[in-house]
Formats: C-alpha cells, sequence, structure tokens
C-alpha cells in the first residue's frame, strides 16, 4: 500500500511544483491515443518511476517511419514518445488515466536533456508540463543498458533512450510477470 | 545691538556631514562586500555539496551493481573516513544501510566469521524538519534536493538528501516494486569555513570603524585647518573691522581659494582706510549724499563762512613754511570747533573756511562754533608762541534754503550748496572785520525765537549795509562774547 501512495505522490507533484515548467504550448495534439502503441506487450507490471497501474505507449507516425533498425538506434527530431498511466484500480486502462507522460525529440530545445524534452500532458486539460530534473532521463538512460523491461537490450546498444522500440517484439521483463500473477510485497 | 543666537557651527556640521558620508559610503562597500562575500560562500558550498553528493551517489550506484555489498560497505567506511563530507545511506524507510548491526550480526553469523564490522557512527540524528525534508526526498525524488544548514554538536554542515533512485539496472537486485531505493545523507562540514566567514567579518568591522575613525580625524583635521580655521580667523577679522578697528590684518598666506579670499578681505579693510582717511577731506553731507545716491536737493542750512584777515599780506611777508603752519593751525582751530559743534565743513579755500550747521539747533550751535572760535584764536594769540602769529579771522553767518546737489562733472565733482543764502554768508564774512562775528536778519530771528543753550553773548544791530553783489542794504547783527 505504502507503494501506491508513493506512487500517487509521486505523479501529483509532477503537475504541482516548480521543478517543471509549465507553459501554454500544446507539443502533443490531445488525439495522442489515435497514435500506433509501441508494443503488443501488455504492460501491466510494475515498474519504479510508474507504479504498479497499467501502462499504454502511443508513438506518433514519425517514429515508426524514422526507425531502422540499425545500430545505433536514432529518432528522427520530432519524434515523439506519450504514455498513458493508469492507477491500479484500473487493471484495463478504461478510465482517464492517473497520469500521462511523453518524450519528445528536439536536440536544439533548452528545454532538452539527453536531446529529449520530458514532460506530463494532463489528460484532461491538456496542460503540457516540463520536466526540468533528471528524474525521468536518469531512468531512461538505462534503456541503452541491459535492462529488465520489453526487449532488454542484452547487448547494451545505443537505444536512444527508449525501452519499447516501435515494431520490436518486445519481451516481457524477466523478473517480473503479469499484473495477475504478481504478488505485492 | 542683542547678539544674534547662532546654530550649530559649522565646524560640527562639516564633522559629521564627513562622518555620515564615512560611514554611508564605506559602510554601504562594506555591506555590500560581506553580503557579496557570505553569498558567494553559501554559493561555493552548495555548488560543492551538490558536485560532492553527484560524486557520492554515482560512486554508490555504481559500486552497488556488482551486488557485492561488501563493496558498498568498504566505500561507506572510506567516505567516513572524512572528517568534512559524513555520508549516510537510509533504506526509504527510514533506516540506515550498511549502518544496520542486527543485519551485519545477522550476515556475520551467515558467514561464520566476521566479515562485517558493527556501526562505528552513529548516523547524524534529523531534527523533525529534516525528518520532513527526508521523506520528502523518499515520497517525492523527482523534486529537486534542497541543500540546507545543520547544526549537530555544535558543528554545523551543508547538508542534503538525495533520493537514491531504483534504476532499472538495479531493479534485477532490489525488484520494480519501489521508486527510491533509499536516501543518501550527504553533510559537508562547514563549520571552520563558517568561523573563517565570522573572523573576516569582525575584521572588516574592524577595519571599518578604524578606516572611518581615522579618516574621519584625518579629514576633518584637513577640513578645519584648511577651511574652517581660516574662515573663523577672516570672520574675526572682519567683525574686528565692524567694530571700528582696522588694525588687524589676516595672516593667511595660502595659495589657494582661501588665501585669495584673505588677500581679498585685507585688500578690502586697506580699501575702507583709505576711504576712511579720505573722509577727511570731504564733507559729511557730500558721504551722505553718495551714500543716499542724491543728486540734488533743497535744504535749509545754516552757512558759516570764515576768513583770515590781512592773510595776503602775511603771505606775502613770511616764509611760505611758517605761511602755511599758520593757515594749518587756524585751521585746524576753526575745523575741531566746528566739528566739536556739529558742523560740517563743506569747504577749505585758501584761508577761507565754509561750513554748514543742520538740525533745529543748528543756529545755535552755528554761533556758537563762531564765538569759540574767536576766542581760541585771541586765546592762541595771547599765547607767548603766537600760534596764530596775531592773525584774526571775520565770520559771517546766514541761515536759509540752499540748493544741495553734485556740482561739476563726471570725473570730477563736489558735493556742495549753492544758492542766494551761500553767496550772503560769504558776503557777511567779507565785511566782518577781524574778530567779528556777522549774522544775517534771518538767523537772528532764529536766535529771538530759541535761544536754549546759546552761549553768553552779546547781539549789536540790527545794522543795514550794504553788501558786495546786492544791490540793496543787508541788515545784519554783530555777536561777541558777553566776556569780551
Amino acid at each position: 500500500m505504502r507503494y501506491f501512495w508513493v506512487t500517487m505522490v509521486c505523479l501529483s507533484t509532477f503537475f504541482s511544483f516548480s521543478c517543471a515548467n509549465s507553459e501554454n504550448i500544446q507539443r502533443i495534439p490531445m488525439d495522442w491515443r489515435s497514435w500506433e502503441p509501441t508494443t503488443e506487450l501488455l504492460l501491466n507490471y510494475p515498474i519504479p518511476g510508474h507504479g504498479l497501474g497499467l501502462r499504454k505507449i502511443y508513438a506518433n507516425p514519425l517514429a515508426f517511419s524514422s526507425y531502422i533498425p540499425s545500430k545505433p538506434v536514432e529518432f528522427a527530431e520530432g519524434t515523439v514518445f506519450i504514455k498513458d498511466i493508469f492507477l491500479p484500480d484500473d487493471p484495463n486502462g478504461e478510465g482517464v488515466p492517473g497520469a500521462v507522460t511523453f518524450m519528445i525529440k528536439d536536440s536544439t530545445s533548452s528545454l532538452a536533456q539527453k536531446n529529449w524534452i520530458w514532460g506530463l500532458k494532463d489528460p484532461i486539460t491538456g496542460v503540457e508540463t516540463i520536466v526540468s530534473t533528471k528524474f525521468c532521463v536518469t531512468c531512461h538512460a538505462n534503456a541503452n543498458e541491459p535492462y529488465p523491461y520489453g526487449g532488454q537490450n542484452p547487448q547494451g546498444l545505443f537505444q536512444d533512450y527508449v525501452f519499447f522500440l516501435p515494431n520490436v517484439d518486445n519481451l516481457p521483463p524477466s523478473n517480473t510477470s503479469p499484473q495477475d500473477e504478481y504478488s505485492y510485497p | 545691538m542683542a547678539q544674534k543666537k547662532l546654530g550649530l557651527p559649522i565646524t560640527q556640521k562639516v564633522n559629521i556631514l564627513i562622518l555620515a558620508v564615512l560611514i554611508l559610503g564605506i559602510g554601504a562597500i562594506t555591506f555590500v562586500l560581506a553580503g557579496s562575500f557570505a553569498s558567494t560562500l553559501a554559493m561555493t558550498h552548495d555548488d560543492a555539496l551538490v558536485r560532492e553528493s553527484q560524486s557520492v551517489y554515482a560512486s554508490i550506484e555504481t559500486i552497488m551493481l556488482p551486488g557485492q555489498a561488501s563493496l558498498a560497505e568498504g566505500l561507506m567506511e572510506r567516505l567516513a573516513e572524512d572528517n568534512e563530507i559524513r555520508v549516510a545511506v537510509f533504506r526509504a524507510d527510514g533506516t540506515e544501510a550498511f549502518r544496520d548491526n542486527k543485519t551485519i550480526m545477522s550476515v556475520n553469523t551467515n558467514l561464520g566469521r566476521p566479515v562485517f564490522t558493527e556501526r562505528i557512527n552513529p548516523s547524524i540524528p534529523r531534527t523533525a524538519e529534516e525528518e520532513s525534508l527526508f521523506q520528502r526526498a523518499a515520497l517525492q525524488p523527482n523534486l529537486p534536493a534542497p541543500v540546507f544548514t545543520s547544526i549537530i554538536e555544535d558543528a554545523s554542515y551543508m547538508r542534503m538528501f538525495l533520493p537514491l533512485i531504483n534504476l532499472p539496472k538495479c531493479t534485477n537486485c532490489h525488484g520494480s516494486d519501489h521508486t527510491v531505493r533509499g536516501i543518501i545523507d550527504v553533510s559537508f562540514d562547514i563549520t571552520q569555513s563558517q568561523q573563517l566567514q565570522q573572523a573576516s567579518l569582525g575584521q572588516a568591522a574592524i577595519l571599518f570603524v578604524l578606516t572611518v575613525g581615522l579618516s574621519s580625524l584625518l579629514l576633518s583635521w584637513f577640513m578645519n585647518r584648511s577651511i574652517l580655521h581660516p574662515l573663523t580667523a577672516i570672520g574675526a577679522v572682519c567683525g574686528s573691522v565692524r567694530r571700528g578697528d582696522f588694525v588687524p590684518r589676516v595672516a593667511i598666506q595660502k595659495k589657494d581659494e582661501i588665501g585669495e579670499l584673505a588677500q581679498t578681505v585685507n585688500q578690502m579693510i586697506d580699501g575702507l582706510v583709505e576711504r576712511l582717511k579720505l573722509a577727511k577731506y570731504v564733507s559729511t553731507s557730500t558721504i551722505a549724499s553718495l551714500q543716499e545716491e542724491e543728486s540734488s536737493k533743497r535744504i535749509s542750512r545754516v552757512l558759516f563762512f570764515s576768513d583770515i584777515r590781512g592773510f595776503t599780506s602775511y603771505s606775502e611777508k613770511n616764509d611760505p613754511q611758517d605761511v602755511v603752519h599758520a593757515l594749518n593751525h587756524i585751521l585746524g582751530i576753526q575745523t575741531t570747533i566746528i566739528q566739536n559743534h556739529g558742523g560740517d565743513i563743506d569747504k577749505y579755500v585758501g584761508d577761507e573756511v565754509m561750513a554748514l550747521f543742520e538740525g533745529h539747533d543748528a543756529h545755535i550751535r552755528g554761533i556758537n562754533a563762531a564765538l569759540a572760535i574767536q576766542a581760541a584764536i585771541a586765546h592762541s594769540n595771547a599765547q607767548p608762541d603766537q600760534g596764530c602769529k596775531g592773525l584774526e579771522i571775520g565770520v559771517g553767518l546766514h541761515y536759509g534754503e540752499v540748493i544741495l546737489g553734485r556740482i561739476g562733472t563726471e570725473t570730477r565733482a563736489d558735493f556742495t550748496v549753492i544758492g542766494d543764502t551761500v553767496n550772503l554768508a560769504a558776503r557777511l564774512c567779507s565785511a566782518a572785520g577781524k574778530g567779528e562775528i556777522l549774522i544775517s536778519k534771518d538767523l537772528a530771528l532764529c536766535v529771538k525765537q530759541d535761544r536754549t543753550n546759546l552761549m553768553a553773548c552779546k547781539f549789536q544791530g540790527p545794522i543795514s549795509m550794504l553788501v558786495k553783489g546786492k544791490e540793496q542794504k543787508a541788515v545784519v547783527f554783530k555777536v561777541w562774547s558777553a566776556g569780551l
């Protein structure tokens, strides 16, 4: 239960503290759910930073068109990944997400960290908040190393900070199981 | 004249001004510098702590990857040896990691040998406020970790709580059901730095006081010596002049503005002295007219004319030196007496004296002056040295209206009186014999109306006589002292 509240506090404080920049700029259209999901994998296992609930990850068409399974992976400028994060009491992701996070490839932006703009989008109002702390990028840097999620990047290749590459048959995490089989500590 | 009450002396005003300027000026600079120094030092501490924390964070994060707790334990031991940096790692629930004696004992028991030493130093305690920051780091790891000051056992620490994020690469060992693995408590001992800062501020304060004090004294001394004392001296000399003492001079030989002022004041006094001396040769009415800047006016005056009888013959028979001496002696007697009686010498014309008397008793003072002059000359002639050399004078007096004005040109003029009254008085003088005093009928009428303070004298008349320049005879009276 403690982890639930930690997750809730983390998500809520994303929107309310000055460590992030709230702007009226709409970088991502409200119809992002019409984009293609990056993986067919049911992302309902807990991962640090995104809680225990279900997650759905979408990417804009540019992500699919620019991604070429090459080494190293490098997405085109303007690539967008966006993730609906549902609360644990919405295991099927049918309601309004508790939080929506996104990453936009924009190497020239002063807001970018590791060439990406990291932020959150209010799922109802659409207000976007840019995260200026290293909280997001620190974890996502691990996508370039062997990691336990999705494809796991066993060779530690450069994946441009993206865990779930589009059009890649991702594998479930090695040390976790789907939520219906997952037991809380 | 009542002494005007003076305000605060300019010396004190200048000293106060200097002191205020020094305090405000140097104080502001010192304040800004001290503030900047303290701010820079604090920023330096903050930056150092953040960098140190990032290094510690990276070290701990990296050293934990092999999954060998002993490596992390060793790192913590090494960090504990640093007296200035104190690092402690806590679990998210607040218990200190690597220092948990129970766990260590358990591990050692399991290993069958004392691999890990027990807890050496207690972790730095946390106040309630610090505990809230600790909890914030644990619950809100996405927020920036604030740097704060912590006082522990009389020592000051810059301190921050860094959340140890459960990175994906860490989840293999630590599981993925939590975001924060623990809290890294990094403290940087700034006690010595603060003491140095306080000492520096103390030294700066002492230096400030000394600088302000010495500068104030020096500037005050300089101002007093260069400006205020010379001004006081100039003021004293001006005061003497105002009281009529023209002897003092400003004894300042500076070659600056003050010196120039002193020389100007001295020159001004010299000019005043010259004018005072010149005033002896100018009638009082002339001076008054100059002061009033009058051009001309019609006034009533008693006209006094005297002339030495037989002087032309005397001057032809005697040495010029004796002539001048005798003339000056007689003129001196007359001048003194006329002035003593409030008369104004208008001019000397050779051996002739022309004087004016004004005021309500001018007729009395004029006649008294004439009587006194005749008596003085007679007395002088009776003396063995015969200062007047036996010479005698005739006096004519008349009262009437005259025109007072500047007579002459722009380059040379006299302020004098003109008119028929003047002519008649001069003619009466000419008509008067040796030792005689002739007064006009108009003047006699004045005496008839008011004899107050008139010396004892006798009048003879009226006498009708023809005077030069007049077609009709003038009515005159002879006057002489009652004692004769």
